[in-house]
Order: structure tokens, then C-alpha cells, then sequence
């Protein structure tokens, strides 16, 4: 069941034009001549170009016809008259079809694909139409030449979704925090990601500052091509706007498959001396058949998992993020704060993410995963919350397909539990800051205690053998474990 | 460059690289990358793998599968590491 209905779906490249598309049309003319401008065989120069001026009133008995048949005029030159109008007025006026041409998303195109009568199309224009103008060419979208500027505050969109910095932290109950003047101050949180473009003036223009240090084999500190990190670490922001934030890298620009491996960049963040390690990553560990989990942690995750144990023993708060569908470890590690998905709906009604896993670990026996819920979004994409990412780069293109912002634009709306994990980093760290001699297993204790109980829904279906997604229920419940964080609730008791 | 995971035998109090351990994997062609309380991150060339372990498995842009089976421990690095594998490739929590 999705949540809300996206104000604007470009349809698949090669399908009918949408007949509400809304065009824009450059309409040329003949003047003097027989024949138009475009359609003579040779470069024409400034001068030669005249002879196709429109005659006195040639223009405006042409804009009179175009407008009894539905055109708007929106721009007039010496030479040329825009106008927009509708694919469907298009296609009955000019006697073609439009289909839908797809555009290089690496590119800045104002607009991610364009309408246009593919080759063989047909073209029989209204004859009366076609006396009055030599021709009407449907503009292609521009292409911006450097990244689009960057809006810090982010673009409309028309369905129901949270703004991360006031709807995140207020259904989390952290803003009571906020006012007793708690912040994060003085705790180091060292979130391991994709990278973190913390130039975004999402960041830069509400004062958040990091520092970043890569990961071996990880290139370039101030990018974030895989964009992941960038956007979930405003979470963390939002809520603890003021903690050490310490962003390590993993992604290597060049290869965006290559980079750190998952213990080399939580080894990197130990160096730091973090009071609070937080991962939106995993391991997916499905058997073979797809519907269950591994009996047994594979050899090569038995390092990260000894190191991950090392570093809770030592006293670091460490939170993973418990998979959309996968069967994720680290999470699934007993001693690991796995945080899972709560739903809210715009009338504030709770339930249980269909996006996030819920499962009981096989590998550790007895061990079910949720502990406890940030906030995430529901299938099929999660699209919950506006949060800042690189322009151009891969979540901003790509989410522009479903989620109603434009691609460039340095804004995507995602979630995932990869947002839920951070939420609850920086919700730790408010419970450190209050009392930093809380150990992991306290801070776990308090955040699953003071939950907020969710009652309804179910979590991803595919992190249930039987294929229907565990459902939620009174208690501590296989969906959302203890229920969604109540951050001042636990934070009174830290 | 091959990345390889050393479980140590003993945890330490501290994250970081013991210069020792250091020299001797240097010796046998390893280079440190990280190094937390129970484990060490290292680079190795092909070559140096192939001698130690014999022929490369197959590798996903340098990442193994989950399903790999860990690699011989050498007897020099057997007193300091109680596992070897190659690092596996992760996945991001935000979509799929």
C-alpha cells in the first residue's frame, strides 16, 4: 500500500506521450520566402536569415489560429512564436503521435525525458493551420552547464512525506531535549558510509559541521557519488545537531564498486575514539533458497564480528540498521542496537514499515531483530523523508523517477532502514551526552523500555520464510521489536 | 591489490596495528590498512597471494562472495592470526 500518490510520473522511454503532458513549441514562419528557415539546405547568416521575417499581421493572424485550437502564447520574436500546449492538442492539431524519448541522466537536463513523433511517425498537420506558419518544433529540455544551483531549502512535492529537520526529530519526541539545551555536544559519532558531500547547503546554511577521513581505498573527502551517506546523515544532524560528527568513507569515486570494505572502515572509525559507530549497511545473509537465513556466519564476516564485539566490550554504542528485505548483519548481532521501521501516516497513525526486515536470527539463536524502530517509509521505494543529496549524483537522479523532486536538484525523498539507523545514533547520543557512563547494553535497555509500542502492519515479506512479513501486535512484537524510539522518554531515565 | 581480513588470535586492549605483527606481515607481502582490537586489514599483490595461498579465487571487483571459504593460515602468522579471509562486498540499507 503506498502512502501517497507522486504529483508527476514521467512515463517509460518509448510509451504515448501523457495527453496532459504540456509542451513548449517554437513556431517558425515563411515571410518572403516560399519555403521556412529550417528547411533551407544552407547556413543562413544574420542577413539571410530576414527574408524569413514574418510579414506585417503574418504573426498574429498565426497566433489567432493557434490559439482558437487551444495553444497559449508564451514568448514572441522577431522570427518565432512560442507556445504551449498539450501532447493531445499537439498530436490532433499536427496530425502525429509523440512517444516518450528517455534522457542521459548524467547529464542536467531541465527535464528527464521529452515527447516526441518518433521516426515514421505520421505528419498531417491542419491544413488551414499549416497556411499561416511554415512549421512547429516541440523544444527539447536544456541541458544546465554546470550543477544547478542548490537550493537549501528543499522543493514541493505533492503527497505526504516528513522534512527532516522538523517532522524527524518531533515524531521521535526529541525537540523536549532540544529545550533543555542538548544538543549532542561533546559525543562523537562516526557514521561509515558511501561518503558525505557535506558542502550541500543543507548543511553548510544550518551550521552542521563534520569532519570526513576516508576509509583505505577510499578516494576524495569532500564527494559522495553513491550519495547514500550525504543524505542519511542528515538524520543524525536533525537530531543531534551539535554532536562531533565524524564521517568516514568508504566509496572510491572511480570505482563505484571498489572502496573500503565494511571492517576497514570500522576499523578507520575506531582511530577516532567514537562514543557511537552507526552503519546504514549489511550483509545480506539469505540462504539459497531465498527464503530463509544462513545457519552460520560465513568465515569472511568473523573479523567484523569480532571487531564489532571488541568495540561494544570497549564501551561504544554500536547501531546498525536492520535491512529493507535483507537478512542483514551486522544487526543481527546480539549485542548490536539494530533498528528497524515505524511508519507514520499523515492523520499520525503508526505502524510497522513493510520496507523494514524483521526477523529471528538463525545464526544467533534466539536473537530477533528489530530492537527497537527510527522511521522509514513504506514499499515499494521507502520514499518518506526530503533529505539533501549530492546534485546529479545517484539517488538524485535515479529517486526523480518516482519521488517527484527533479533530477539536479540536490534533493531526494528515501528512507530505508538506513535512515532509521541514524535517527537512533544521534538519539544515543543525546542519552551520552546526559550520562556518558551509560554502556551500550544500558543505552539499550532504556531506548527498548520507553518504547513506543506499534500495533499494526507487518514488516518486509521478505525477510519472512512464509513470504507475508511479520506481523506487528501488542508488546514487544516481531515487527518492530520494542516499538519506535521515544527519545525523551528515555532520555528522562538515562 | 587483494583485500584480506586477519582475525587475531588475541584481542587487544587497544585498537591498533602491534609494530611487530606489522613487520611480520610486511615480510610476507602484506600491507596494513586498518587495525582495530581483533582484526587487521590488509592489501596484498597477486603475485604475493598466489604464493602464499595458491591460485586467486574468483573475486568480484576485489570483494569475495559470502560462501568463500577462508585461506590456509601461513605457520609463520599462525601463532598472531587464527583466520584469513578476503574481504566480502556489502550492501547499502536505503533501497535496492
Amino acid at each position: 500500500m503506498q502512502p501517497f500518490k507522486p504529483s508527476h510520473r514521467y512515463p517509460p522511454s518509448g510509451t504515448p506521450a501523457p495527453a496532459d503532458a504540456v509542451l513548449r513549441i517554437a513556431v517558425t514562419f515563411r515571410g518572403r520566402s516560399k519555403t521556412g528557415p529550417t528547411k533551407v539546405p544552407a547556413r543562413l547568416s544574420s542577413s539571410s536569415i530576414m527574408s524569413f521575417e514574418p510579414e506585417p499581421g503574418e504573426m498574429e493572424v498565426a497566433i489567432e489560429a493557434l490559439r482558437k485550437r487551444g495553444f497559449v502564447v508564451s514568448g514572441k520574436g522577431r522570427m518565432t512564436v512560442s507556445v504551449r500546449g498539450t501532447a493531445a492538442q499537439f498530436e490532433s492539431v499536427f496530425g502525429t503521435e509523440l512517444t516518450t524519448i528517455a534522457l542521459d541522466n548524467s547529464l542536467f537536463y531541465s527535464a528527464p525525458c521529452v515527447y516526441y513523433p518518433p521516426e515514421g511517425a505520421p505528419w498531417n498537420p491542419d491544413p488551414i493551420l499549416i497556411e499561416l506558419i511554415d512549421d512547429a518544433y516541440i523544444q527539447w529540455p536544456h541541458i544546465y552547464l554546470s550543477a544547478p544551483a542548490v537550493n537549501a531549502r528543499p522543493p514541493e512535492v505533492d503527497y505526504f512525506h516528513l522534512d527532516v529537520l522538523n517532522d524527524v526529530p518531533a515524531k521521535l519526541n526529541v525537540p523536549p531535549i532540544h529545550r533543555e539545551r542538548h544538543h549532542g555536544e561533546g559525543i562523537r559519532v562516526a557514521m561509515i558510509d558511501t561518503g558525505f558531500d557535506h558542502s550541500h547547503p543543507f548543511f553548510t546554511r544550518n551550521g552542521f559541521t563534520s569532519s570526513v577521513v576516508l576509509a583505505p581505498s577510499a578516494t576524495n573527502r569532500c564527494t559522495d557519488p553513491g550519495s547514500h551517506g550525504t543524505g542519511e546523515s542528515a538524520n543524525v544532524f536533525a537530531i543531534a545537531p551539535k554532536v562531533t560528527f565524524i564521517g568516514v568513507k568508504l566509496g572510491d569515486d572511480a570505482d563505484p564498486y571498489g572502496g573500503a570494505s565494511i571492517l576497514e572502515g570500522f576499523q578507520e572509525a575506531l582511530k577516532h575514539k567514537p562514543h557511537v559507530i552507526t552503519v546504514s549497511m549489511c550483509y545480506d545473509l539469505r540462504e539459497l533458497d531465498g527464503r530463509t537465513e544462513l545457519e552460520s556466519l560465513p568465515n569472511g564476516l568473523k573479523p567484523l564480528e569480532a571487531e564489532i564485539q571488541a568495540a561494544i566490550a570497549a564501551g561504544i554504542v554500536v547501531v546498525f540498521s536492520a535491512g529493507n528485505g535483507h537478512y542483514a548483519f551486522p544487526a543481527s548481532m546480539p549485542e548490536v542496537l539494530s533498528v528497524g521501521g515505524t511508519f507514520i501516516a499523515e492523520d499520525g497513525a503508526m505502524r510497522a514499515s513493510d520496507y523494514a526486515s524483521a526477523f529471528t536470527s538463525t545464526i544467533y539463536s534466539g536473537r530477533h531483530v528489530p530492537d527497537v524502530c527510527g522511521l522509514v517509509g513504506m514499499l515499494p521505494y521507502g520514499d518518506y523523508i526530503m533529505l539533501p543529496v549530492p546534485p546529479g549524483q545517484d539517488i538524485d537522479t535515479l529517486n526523480a523517477v518516482h519521488d517527484g523532486t527533479t533530477p539536479g536538484d540536490g534533493w531526494a525523498v528515501f528512507s530505508g532502514t538506513s535512515a532509521a539507523a541514524p535517527q537512533i545514533a544521534a538519539v544515543c547520543a543525546l542519552l551520552l551526552q546526559k550520562n556518558p557512563a551509560l554502556t551500550p547494553a544500558e543505552i539499550k535497555a532504556l531506548l527498548t523500555r520507553t518504547a513506543v509500542d506499534v500495533l499494526d502492519g507487518a514488516a518486509n515479506p521478505a525477510t519472512d520464510p512464509e513470504g507475508v512479513g511479520i506481523k506487528a501486535g501488542p508488546g514487544t512484537d516481531g515487527a518492530t521489536g520494542a516499538g519506535l524510539v521515544d527519545a525523551y522518554a528515555a532520555w528522562l531515565q538515562a | 591489490m587483494i583485500k584480506l581480513q586477519l582475525l587475531l588470535r588475541h584481542i587487544s586492549a587497544d585498537p591498533g596495528i602491534d609494530p611487530a605483527l606489522e613487520a611480520l606481515l610486511a615480510r610476507h607481502g602484506m600491507t596494513v590498512t586498518g587495525a582495530g582490537r581483533a582484526s587487521v586489514s590488509v592489501q596484498i599483490g597477486d603475485a604475493e597471494f598466489a604464493q602464499l595461498f595458491g591460485p586467486m579465487p574468483h573475486l568480484d571487483a576485489g570483494f569475495a562472495a559470502l560462501d568463500m571459504p577462508a585461506l590456509a593460515v601461513p605457520e609463520a602468522l599462525a601463532g598472531a592470526i587464527s583466520q584469513i579471509t578476503i574481504a566480502p562486498h556489502h550492501r547499502a540499507t536505503h533501497n535496492d
